[in-house]
């Protein structure tokens, strides 16, 4: 007797203290100030809610996709939930590591995934992930530089010819380029370009049309313009947070965490204006389900909570200027920092051109290395505008397609 | 043959102190940026001291406070933040700064502020108002010039004498003008200062970076348990497996003995995370993967090979007659190893024990892979360096705390290091 009651107390013991843990890998919010405010804001309220905890890691895509497989290899599944960006998207549908989530989905009628994001989180017709962290591009501008700035141009509508002239005016008067790229090779400098591209009416990432050509004279315009440490840069927001680059036009999200570092000192506005109107590149990450996982009901339970319109605008408002792709959260939107950056952003996706990664491509590595090479070649080297440049890398890009 | 003498001297002391200057440059650069705020880290050209305190001045501008930090750098205030809530102003004062503004200073520097406003308020209202009017006048004639200076060089490149005389009168005026109107902004921005602000200063938390380090990594300190652990366990394990082979490769001669010695050392060739990937498959299969355990075996297999060299040609230099003397005397083999040959090797199994930890204890690449839940402090630091773009001195708090525990290390066992190729006299 004696014996039973010791055992039925262990076994109290252990179910008192044994909580299911679901383990939720992600590429988005990997800054620890980000990465701080999703623990401690957004999951312990999900941990209280259902008594659970969760193990909240980040890591780059990469790495995501290495580790599952080796879960997948070994039969291991130990990662519940990922977020992963969304060029990655096709490999893990076609390896089949990720969960159809389009029964489950069906029945939250409080939310809608914002129409622009399905072409790269549904799969013939099935929807695998859920649109998280999306972004697109908007300018950045140093108070500094407004000594340059001619009178008759206004920044919320600021076009791509204004703002290259400025930017010529700043690099002439102080000597020196401060318009910040990223000029280390596969960064985002094919979104930077693509923005414009997109401006002109370009089929980007293509490079034989005259929107791309008009773009690429619009940078080669701005040629003087680029700061002369631009080859170094592989984000643009050390660059402006030291002041050493004063203008540029970047990821929501990069440039929310710059503004945000000091409001009084810089200026953000929507990414500028071309003939065809506000170009983009737009971008999203996305929850999706390990296949195999212990803890499909919990998993499900979490990517409810996270899409949930008030939840997704807290999440994507203390992380930056990431833009909340469910409709109903721009209801919750207010007036602060934070407010002005998503809404900025906001302004872009529903207003812009916008174009996104298409799943069409072997290696995007590959394809933003072009464009690397041709600002190197072009832009900085031979400071030469050459449109039979443009047709010959044309070729490289076509032997990218899939 | 004097002056030969002092040229190499002199060749010779500016090597060493290059040397000095190369290793200390990085080092003195990490640490001062992991103890500058957010605010001086990012002030260029960036300081070579990190300060203690945090000056700062507060205005009233549209009923909102609008607080400014100086910066050595720019010998000027620079404006970060302006709010009409005191706990928005506090936090993102202490985030940017590391200086925590205290509720009763704040209040006391309002009320002084709001004295002098009161006093001074229509002189107040007229500067601001003509202080924005010469930004704008600066700004027309600085686009203005800036344009002109475009259309100089257009004429002199077409040769156009005429135009250039003009031009050139032009920029010249407009400089002066110019040169006139920036003199009035900086009087009116100076009495400005004096009566439409108040100035204070707050001690700075100069380990507010380590602090925070800490606070946003959640798993950092479990993290640096975890990474002792790993080291002292590679340690061991490639201090035991290493050292008995050093000392059979170092007292017995058999056929191979060369080849074999050579080929330990093979394994260091190969780049540590290529086999990272079909390791973490055999880890899995026996249970260690994502334990201390496993990575330290991972760590060992490439220390080992370390270990065997410097282990046998430190046994080699301890004579063989001392041993067969200690047999003499009545000890046997193990006795004799244990008592004599043991302690005279300890400087050098010491010395490659420094080695051995040291490699473990500050790899990545494997260790990304080879953890999931449980990362060492590395890979932690890792992260947050990947993350953190924009907080150099975070990432930098991060670098100091990672190479801290390995410099103490180093500093016990220092004594033992120049012993460590086989120094060992008798």
């Amino acid at each position: 007797m004696r014996k039973v009651f010791i055992v039925l107390l262990v076994l109290m013991v252990v179910f008192a203290f044994s909580v299911e843990t679901l383990v939720v890998t992600s590429r988005l919010w990997t800054p620890p100030t980000e990465k701080e405010f999703i623990i401690n804001e957004i999951i312990k309220p999900f941990e209280e809610m259902y008594n659970v905890k969760v193990v909240f890691q980040t890591m780059d895509d990469e790495s995501i996709l290495k580790q599952v497989a080796v879960q997948e290899q070994t039969g291991k599944i130990t990662t519940d939930v990922v977020i992963v960006y969304a060029s990655k998207m096709p490999e893990w549908v076609e390896k089949g590591y990720v969960v159809d989530l389009t029964p489950y989905v069906s029945k939250w009628t409080d939310r809608t995934f914002s129409k622009g994001f399905d072409t790269m989180t549904v799969f013939d017709g099935k929807r695998y992930f859920l649109p998280v962290g999306a972004d697109v591009y908007l300018t950045l501008i140093n108070k500094k530089a407004l000594q340059y700035k001619p009178e008759d141009v206004d920044i919320e509508n600021l076009t791509w010819e204004q703002l290259a002239e400025w930017a010529n005016l700043v690099a002439q008067g102080e000597g020196e380029g401060k318009f910040a790229v990223t000029g280390v090779p596969m960064k985002s400098l094919i979104y930077q370009i693509g923005a414009i591209t997109l401006s002109y009416g370009g089929d980007w990432p293509n490079l034989d049309n005259p929107g791309a050509v008009a773009a690429w004279y619009l940078v080669y315009k701005m040629k003087d313009a680029f700061a002369p440490a631009v080859k170094t840069y592989d984000d643009t927001r050390p660059p402006m947070k030291r002041e050493e680059t004063w203008m540029t036009v970047a990821h929501s999200a990069r440039v929310g965490e710059v503004y945000k570092s000091n409001p009084t000192q810089f200026i953000i506005a929507p990414a500028p204006k071309g003939p065809a109107g506000r170009g983009s590149v737009a971008g999203t990450s996305g929850l999706a389900i390990v296949k195999g996982t212990k803890h499909f009901d919990l998993a499900l339970k979490f990517l409810e909570y996270m899409t949930r319109p008030d939840i997704i605008l807290k999440s994507h408002k203390g992380t930056g200027g990431f833009i909340p792709p469910v409709d109903e959260a721009i209801n919750y939107l207010g007036d602060d920092i934070e407010d002005q950056v998503v809404k900025n952003a906001i302004k872009v996706l529903k207003e812009g051109v916008l174009s996104y990664i298409a799943p069409t491509w072997k290696d995007w590595g590959q394809v933003k290395l072009v464009y690397d090479e041709i600002f190197k070649k072009m832009i900085l080297e031979d400071k030469r505008f050459e449109p039979d440049l443009l047709e010959f890398y044309q070729i490289k890009i076509n032997s990218l397609k899939k | 043959m004097k002056v030969a003498k002092i040229i190499r001297q002199t060749l010779f002391y500016i090597i060493v102190a290059g040397i000095v200057l190369v290793i200390l440059t990085p080092i003195y650069f990490l640490v001062t940026i992991s103890l500058m705020s957010d605010q001086e880290a990012y002030d260029w050209p960036t300081q070579m001291i990190p300060s203690f305190f945090n000056k700062f001045k507060l205005e009233i501008v549209d009923n909102e406070f609008l607080i400014s930090v100086y910066s050595p750098a720019k010998k000027t205030y620079v404006t970060i933040k302006q709010s009409s809530n005191f706990e928005d102003l506090q936090k993102f004062v202490r985030n940017k700064t590391n200086s925590t503004i205290k509720k009763e200073l704040f209040e006391t520097q309002v009320k002084k502020l709001e004295k002098i406003i009161q006093e001074n308020k229509d002189r107040i209202d007229l500067l601001r108002k003509e202080r924005d009017k010469l930004k704008r006048q600066i700004n027309r004639l600085t686009v203005e010039t800036v344009r002109l200076k475009s259309q100089l060089e257009m004429a002199e490149k077409a040769n156009m004498q005429e135009f250039i005389d003009m031009i050139k009168k032009q920029i010249e005026d407009n400089e002066q003008e110019k040169a006139e109107l920036v003199k009035n902004l900086e009087n009116v921005t100076a009495e400005l200062d004096k009566i439409g602000a108040v100035h204070f200063s707050v001690a700075k938390n100069i380990f507010d970076n380590y602090i925070n380090f800490f606070r946003v990594t959640s798993d950092a300190l479990p993290a640096l348990l975890r990474s002792v652990q790993v080291a002292v366990l590679t340690v061991i394990i490639s201090l035991s497996i290493g050292g008995m082979a050093g000392y059979a490769f170092a007292r017995y001669s058999f056929k191979g003995k060369n080849l074999l010695k050579l080929s330990v050392l093979f394994v260091r060739m190969f780049p540590g995370i290529s086999i990272a990937m079909p390791m973490v498959i055999i880890l899995i299969n026996m249970g260690f993967y994502d334990k201390p355990i496993g990575l330290s075996l991972v760590y060992s297999v490439g220390q080992i090979g370390m270990t065997v060299w410097i282990t046998a040609s430190i046994f080699m230099g301890i004579p063989v007659e001392l041993e067969e003397a200690a047999m003499i005397f009545g000890t046997t083999r193990r006795g004799a190893f244990f008592k004599v040959t043991l302690p005279l090797a300890l400087p050098g199994l010491a010395a490659s024990a420094m080695y051995a930890f040291i490699g473990s204890w500050s790899e990545t690449a494997q260790a990304i892979v080879l953890t999931q839940f449980n990362p060492t402090f590395p890979v932690v630091v890792y992260q947050t360096l990947v993350g953190a773009k924009g907080l150099i001195n975070l990432t930098a708090a991060g670098g100091v705390s990672l190479a801290l525990p390995a410099v103490v290390f180093t500093m016990i066992i220092r004594k033992y290091i120049l012993q460590m190729w086989g120094g060992v006299r008798v």
